[in-house]
């Protein structure tokens, strides 16, 4: 069974229509690497995915079941997600933001749970850090272990490496596969095609509220998707460690 | 955790001591022996039926203040959020003062049920405006309005009000104070306390996860509806009942918070206690400096609180500013 999925999705936000037929799977053990233009709905499909955005036609699944009839826990214990408002809104210790992925866990369990996440991020020494004294990289790091942490078997994760180094994207994103080799399902937002192709099982390319491509990266993103999903002329080349993408914009030279 | 709030009792309890024991009237040592033997005694009196129901009074109060203003931080993120700022308060003063200008004040307890019906109208408006804007700026700005728009519909209720006394009457009790408060304002208002309380117990999960925003809140198990209304209610109840015993105090709800949130290392849920027992220490002390600075008229506790607050509150505005640039 899919853990989660979006059937024919349409929706709408502040009188504007943010999907509008969208069709997107998640299956166990995949990433999905979710483009698409500013605007073009990728935010908003995963927030129907979540049951934060109402549908208003078709149908969003967590695990075959109409996010609709599942209560706010039932959604928590089927998905995580990482949104793109990173704002900590308190000084609180890195462990603290962490363990807030468990909150129905006691709190002892859900610490040792916090620390062992901080670790798989590299950032155990980070643990009793208020996140307000933190870098920008280092409050990224937390926020990342606090989505993965989570109890469900899918994360959908909005830009997780947006604002980071080139390591520290490498390093998310290999952390995010690793999630999905021990059999979870990770659909995330990105803009870099060339890491999601090189990262994901799946890409899905997303244009006007619309899933217009959705396969194998480098069949999902060839050159005639990518001109009509980003206005760009691109292609494929072999890079030294994987497919690498060269772009340019479609008004430039010939 | 447990240590902070035992700490915070202990200093309350010194601080109520402190009240009882301090006042206008100086008096010899043995005089306190005899009140503590006999509190029909004269000295007994002024001790037991004077001070003693005073700094009990300052103490709910000041507990409603901080616990209300810890709640509303928590919910909307914000270290400016407090029952003044969002106008709970000033709606609650608007109630009061409209019964004493319209004679309430002869039937007992019918200026504390204006107020606290003030408050109530002041936490349903916020709550609607709460579900329907998901910017907890909005409501900051929407609180804001109400406040200036109470203050401005309790002005008009001076202006036109025929009686000079009933004008009086309104003026010194929008000042603030708990003054001449006896153990039956005491019964009046712990029993709001006490539901404000029962209701933010079961918040502090729901304040916790909002740290990362609504979005993570609700995608945790958060119900943002309930948990809203929840916060908003228990606010107004302790907040109308604060108000409807003491009058206007401000700056309670800000700074109570404040001065624990690091000794709970910022975590909003277990802000809680800590805030409510800051506030009523803040309050049973300040009204202990009230009575004790000599000036002709005793100084009146919201005037006091505003003076100390005001300064603080641009403080925590500054930093909170300078934070959110970074």
């Amino acid at each position: 069974m899919s853990l989660a999925a979006l059937w024919d999705v349409e929706a709408v936000m502040g009188g504007h229509r943010v999907l509008n037929g969208a069709d997107l799977v998640l299956e166990p053990g995949e990433v999905v690497g979710l483009v698409g233009r500013n605007g073009a709905g990728k935010t908003s499909a995963l927030r129907a995915l979540l049951g934060l955005l109402p549908v208003t036609q078709g149908v969003a699944q967590l695990q075959g079941e109409d996010v609709r009839r599942l209560s706010s826990r039932q959604r928590a214990e089927r998905a995580g997600y990482l949104p793109q408002e990173r704002r900590i809104a308190w000084n609180m210790p890195a462990v603290e933001v962490v363990a807030l992925s468990t909150p129905f866990l006691p709190g002892p369990e859900s610490r040792r749970r916090a620390v062992g996440a901080l670790r798989d991020v590299n950032a155990d020494h980070l643990a009793d850090r208020g996140v307000g004294d933190m870098s920008g990289g280092e409050r990224a790091r937390v926020l990342i272990a606090r989505a993965v942490s989570a109890p469900g078997p899918a994360l959908f994760l909005d830009e997780p490496i947006a604002g980071l180094d080139p390591d520290a994207q490498h390093f998310v994103l290999a952390h995010l596969r690793s999630q999905a080799e021990s059999g979870r399902g990770v659909m995330m937002s990105l803009h870099d095609l060339t890491l999601a192709a090189l990262y994901s099982d799946r890409v899905a390319v997303m244009r006007d509220g619309l899933v217009i491509s959705d396969g194998e990266p480098l069949a999902a993103l060839a050159p005639d998707i990518l001109r009509e999903a980003f206005g760009i002329e691109a292609g494929w080349m072999e890079g030294p460690a994987g497919p690498l993408l060269a772009t340019r914009h479609r008004h430039q030279g010939a | 955790m447990i240590r902070l709030n035992l700490g915070l009792a202990a200093c309350l309890l010194v601080a109520v001591v402190l009240a009882v024991a301090f006042g206008e009237t100086a008096l010899p040592g043995r005089d306190y022996a005899r009140a503590l033997v006999d509190p029909g005694s004269d000295v007994g009196v002024v001790l037991w039926q004077i001070r003693a129901p005073r700094a009990v009074c300052a103490f709910v109060v000041g507990a409603a203040l901080g616990l209300s203003g810890a709640l509303l931080q928590g919910l909307l993120r914000n270290p400016l959020a407090d029952p003044g700022v969002l106008g709970v308060s000033a709606t609650a003063a608007l109630g009061a003062a409209l019964a004493i200008v319209l004679g309430a004040a002869a039937v007992p307890g019918l200026v504390e049920a204006a107020a606290l019906g003030g408050a109530a109208l002041a936490g349903v408006l916020l709550t609607l405006v709460a579900t329907r804007l998901s910017s907890p700026e909005g409501l900051i700005l929407f609180g804001v309005a109400l406040s200036s728009l109470a203050g401005a519909v309790t002005a008009l209720v001076f202006n036109l009000s025929p009686s000079p006394i009933a004008t009086a009457e309104v003026m010194s009790w929008l000042l603030g104070s708990v003054q001449n408060r006896s153990w039956i304002d005491v019964a009046w208002v712990t029993p709001a306390l006490v539901v404000a309380w029962g209701l933010a117990g079961v918040t502090g999960r729901g304040l916790r996860l909002l740290t990362l925003g609504e979005e993570v809140a609700a995608s945790s198990g958060v119900a943002l509806g309930p948990l809203r209304a929840m916060v908003v209610l228990a606010a107004a109840v302790a907040t109308g009942a604060a108000v409807a015993v003491a009058g206007v105090i401000g700056f309670v709800g800000l700074a109570a918070p404040h001065l624990v949130r690091s000794l709970v290392r910022g975590d909003p849920g277990r802000l809680l206690a800590p805030s409510a027992l800051a506030g009523g220490l803040m309050l049973v002390i300040a009204d202990l400096l009230a009575r004790l600075i000599p000036t002709d008229q005793e100084l009146k506790l919201g005037v006091l609180t505003a003076l100390v607050g005001a300064p603080l509150f641009a403080l925590i505005a500054w930093r909170a500013a300078r934070e959110w640039r970074s």
